[in-house]
């Protein structure tokens, strides 16, 4: 036998960290697990059975409630709203009673989950502009379901009643634009009147009782602009009385309306003088022809004055009612009235569902759970058997020990991780927007400090059976503080802080950032200087908790 | 120069003190042998001196090291055969083989080289491939001795390797651990086998209370406890005072009962027999065999102890 060689070589100091060794440990854990069929089958199905129960019972509200209607009311308005009902994803109508008490018989059987209740009068109320009342009763014996029934039908009422208050305000505002356009219609016949005098001009025929009437008319003119303008703006205010007045005041001053004919008898003696000058008896019609048309149209244009006073009056109160959105009148569109304030929901990480965004945190609360479990077998199993302690006979140091236990096991966690993303991609159908790749890196330093917490316990536990309950007291508390269930930012501050300290809420918030907001691995930097810093540390006590030494 | 040497070895464990200032010498080519009851300190020792426990206070130089200063050379030249199988079940004797070897850093082809010759040894080369757990006690054993080898140790250390194992396993155990000693190699056995310690063992020492009895050859230690023979009495029925009158005989030296039997110290066992006989028959106290033999190490042992080691 060859002494000599293996004296020297056993005279060589023990190295701190020994690639060869770990190697060794990692291929030697690796062969161990494969002939382990039982564990290897458990180790693989378990992540995958978790994410399955979990990611189906999160994130997914409940749809085709049992509901009941009661229409005491069986109008229009009424059986619209229950036609409306019917289109509710998170309803279906299955029953409709007569009475109060028949519906309240179905909630205490739990056939129906609420039920919806349409006095007598709704559509009376709604059409006397009063408040009309839809009344709710739902299983509050289900709180989960309650409260969601109550949320879709209070936001549908909310949304009818609305739509409601909107139609009023369309009412509104056609009556001021029929107001609007009697008054234009008005002020082009005011034109055509004072176009109709205009011509007079050319015959060089021009008066002071007509120069003051075209004055007059110009100004009566420039104030129905005015007033146009003032309600094609909608802007009511006291001035338009104003104007209303000033416009009365121009065709029922008696004066003016003397003006207005002395102006036009001159006019025809003018035109009789100069049919008789320049025997221009064609043109002469015609003038006349447009005089008198003038005429009827000055006097149409008083009935069209006095129709607007009337309508002004009308619309007065209308405008009144709706002052705040008459700014808007004019410019704005009818989508705007409907639905005054819309929220449109920007889809920023494009189109997702809600189970997306719970996915990464429960990926990391179950990677997290699976490489605890997965360790008590690592140190504490293998002290406990006694192949730890045949380790301990050889030459080789702890740390060596300790990484390749790690090592290999943050191999094989990152593997069954990976396997977790891709049954969610499966079965989920999560998409990945980041690079997969950056998910694969997050996951393999998440596994490091997680298995890291199983070597620490592994480490401080005598046997695999000590390990157990050392893990439940980790992996219990962190199912809860992960924010996969239950959101981090409701907690007591305390249990925030705690939240914050474990990797998962690192590794679920990197996790998120990959895969559902496309971020680079850059803009998951402090996620990953904690995950790193926490599996140093985790290494760093499993040293200082391990113990070299056989009980 | 002694192989093994310790100086007042303690291990404490709270109040409790396992092993109580230790001196022991252990010379190069010796086949040691450890005896003593359960809880006498024999493990703790055997830790102690394989550097799986560190020890309270004193020193132990395994080989020339310090296990306190120089643990990894102490364990370089060492083997070591624990209580339990502690290889992996799921891997063959190859692959177990290969494990070890690698973290006493020896080079692939060697270790390959050595396992076959060792396993060829220990009569498991045609197992070579087949994973271990399905092993009887004794090919487990013997895979475990193999393991401790691959190093080429100078002392083997085997806690009790032969526990639980059948006629046929411990006597194919103490044959390799013969041919080994022969090689050079020192080695450390414990025992709760009088029988195999005293044909084993050129010495044994006795432990009790974390300490050393006794130590010598079998036969130092007889000597050393009684210069009488022993008799064996099966009486179950005898009575308080058939037991005081036996020991009132001038030839009965002690008289201590073991269950149905009456173990005595007599001074001259050929002549006894009849006189025993004799003795029973007058007190009309069934007795259904006598025998008389020379001093074991159990008796010896449990003279020593006052513990009975069987159970």
């Amino acid at each position: 036998m060859s002494r000599e060689k293996t004296t020297n070589k056993r005279d060589a100091d023990e190295k701190l960290i020994d690639f060869d060794k770990i190697i060794a440990i990692i291929i030697k854990n690796y062969m161990v697990l494969r002939r382990d069929k039982t564990r290897m089958i458990a180790l693989m199905v378990f992540p995958i059975v978790m994410i399955s129960i979990f990611g189906a019972t999160t994130g997914v509200t409940p749809k085709h409630l049992a509901t009941a209607i009661v229409d005491n009311d069986q109008s229009l308005a009424s059986s619209q709203v229950v036609s409306q009902l019917q289109t509710l994803e998170t309803l279906s109508i299955k029953y409709s009673v007569g009475s109060e008490s028949e519906a309240k018989t179905l909630l205490d059987e739990g056939k129906a989950k609420a039920v919806v209740i349409i006095p007598k009068g709704f559509e009376d109320s709604i059409n006397s502009g009063q408040q009309a009342t839809i009344r709710l009763m739902v299983d509050q014996t289900d709180s989960s379901v309650a409260q969601i029934v109550e949320a879709t039908i209070r936001g549908f009422i909310n949304g009818l009643s609305r739509q409601a208050s909107a139609q009023m305000i369309m009412q509104d505002q056609a009556s001021a634009a029929i107001a609007a356009r009697k008054v234009a219609a008005l002020e082009a016949l005011l034109y055509s009147g004072a176009q109709a005098t205009g011509t007079t001009d050319a015959f060089d025929l021009a008066s002071e009782q007509s120069t003051l009437a075209r004055y007059r008319i110009m100004q009566s003119t420039d104030t129905l602009t005015k007033l146009s303008q003032a309600v094609a703006a909608n802007v009511y205010s006291p001035t338009n009385a104003d104007y209303l007045n000033e416009l009365t005041f121009a065709y029922d001053n008696p004066s003016g309306k003397s003006s207005v004919v002395s102006a036009i008898n001159t006019e025809q003696q003018y035109v009789a003088q100069m049919g008789t000058y320049n025997g221009l008896a064609a043109g002469n019609v015609a003038v006349l022809h447009n005089v008198i048309s003038a005429q009827s149209l000055a006097a149409q244009a008083k009935a069209g004055s006095l129709a607007l006073s009337s309508q002004l009056e009308t619309a007065a109160p209308v405008a009144n009612s709706v002052q705040v959105t008459l700014e808007d009148f004019a410019s704005t569109d009818t989508a705007a009235l409907v639905n005054p304030i819309a929220v449109e929901t920007v889809e920023v990480y494009g189109q997702r569902q809600g189970i997306d965004f719970a996915l990464p945190a429960l990926i990391a609360l179950i990677a997290f759970q699976s490489s605890l479990m997965g360790m008590g077998r690592a140190i504490a199993g293998e002290r406990h058997d006694g192949s730890l302690t045949r380790v301990f006979l050889t030459p080789t140091s702890n740390i060596t020990i300790l990484l390749g236990t790690q090592l290999f096991y943050m191999i094989f966690e990152t593997l069954r991780a990976v396997a977790i993303v891709l049954v969610a991609m499966l079965v989920f159908g999560l998409t990945i927007t980041g690079n997969p790749l950056d998910v694969v890196i997050i996951l393999i330093l998440f596994t490091m400090g997680a298995t890291g917490v199983g070597l620490v316990l592994s480490s401080m536990a005598k046997t695999e059976e000590q390990f157990m309950p050392m893990s439940m007291l980790v992996s219990l508390p962190s199912m809860f503080l992960a924010g996969a269930f239950f959101p981090i930012q409701t907690m007591p501050a305390f249990l925030q802080g705690l939240a914050k300290a474990l990797p998962i809420y690192y590794a679920g918030d990197a996790l998120r950032g990959v895969m559902v907001k496309g971020f680079s691995l850059m803009q998951v930097l402090p996620d990953m200087l904690f995950l790193s810093l926490f599996a140093i540390a985790m290494l760093v006590i499993s040293t200082m908790v391990f113990k070299r030494e056989v009980m | 120069m002694f192989e093994i040497e310790t100086h007042n070895l303690v291990k404490r464990f709270g109040s409790f003190t396992a092993v109580n200032g230790l001196d022991l010498q252990v010379k190069k080519g010796e086949i040691f042998g450890f005896l003593g009851p359960n809880g006498a300190g024999k493990t703790t020792t055997i830790k102690m001196l394989t550097t799986l426990a560190a020890p309270t206070s004193g020193t132990a130089i395994i080989a020339g090291f310090d296990v306190a200063k120089a643990p990894a050379k102490v364990r370089s030249r060492i083997g070591v055969v624990p209580q339990s199988f502690s290889l992996f079940e799921e891997l063959s004797p190859m692959e177990n083989l290969w494990y070890i070897g690698k973290l006493n850093e020896i080079p692939d082809k060697e270790i390959q080289e050595k396992s076959i010759e060792l396993l060829k040894a220990v009569t498991l080369y045609d197992k070579r491939d087949v994973p271990s757990g399905g092993f009887s006690g004794g090919m487990k054993q013997r895979l475990s001795l193999a393991a401790s080898l691959l190093h080429e140790p100078d002392i083997l250390f085997m806690d009790e390797p032969t526990t639980g194992l059948d006629p046929q396993s411990r006597i194919a155990m103490r044959e390799i651990t013969r041919d080994l000693n022969k090689k050079g190699v020192t080695v450390i056995y414990t025992t709760h086998d009088m029988d195999e310690a005293e044909k084993l063992c050129d010495r044994i020492a006795i432990m009790d209370h974390g300490n050393i009895i006794a130590i010598g050859t079998a036969d130092e230690l007889k000597r050393k406890v009684s210069k009488y023979e022993i008799a064996e009495i099966s009486a179950p029925d005898a009575s308080k005072e058939t037991v005081e009158a036996l020991k009132k005989l001038s030839f009965v030296h002690s008289v201590e009962k073991d269950g149905p039997r009456l173990v005595c110290e007599v001074s001259d066992g050929d002549e006894m027999f009849g006189k025993l006989t004799e003795f029973f028959k007058k007190r009309k106290q069934p007795v259904s065999e006598i025998r008389i033999r020379k001093l074991s190490l159990e008796d010896v042992f449990i003279k020593l102890t006052k513990k009975d080691l069987r159970e």
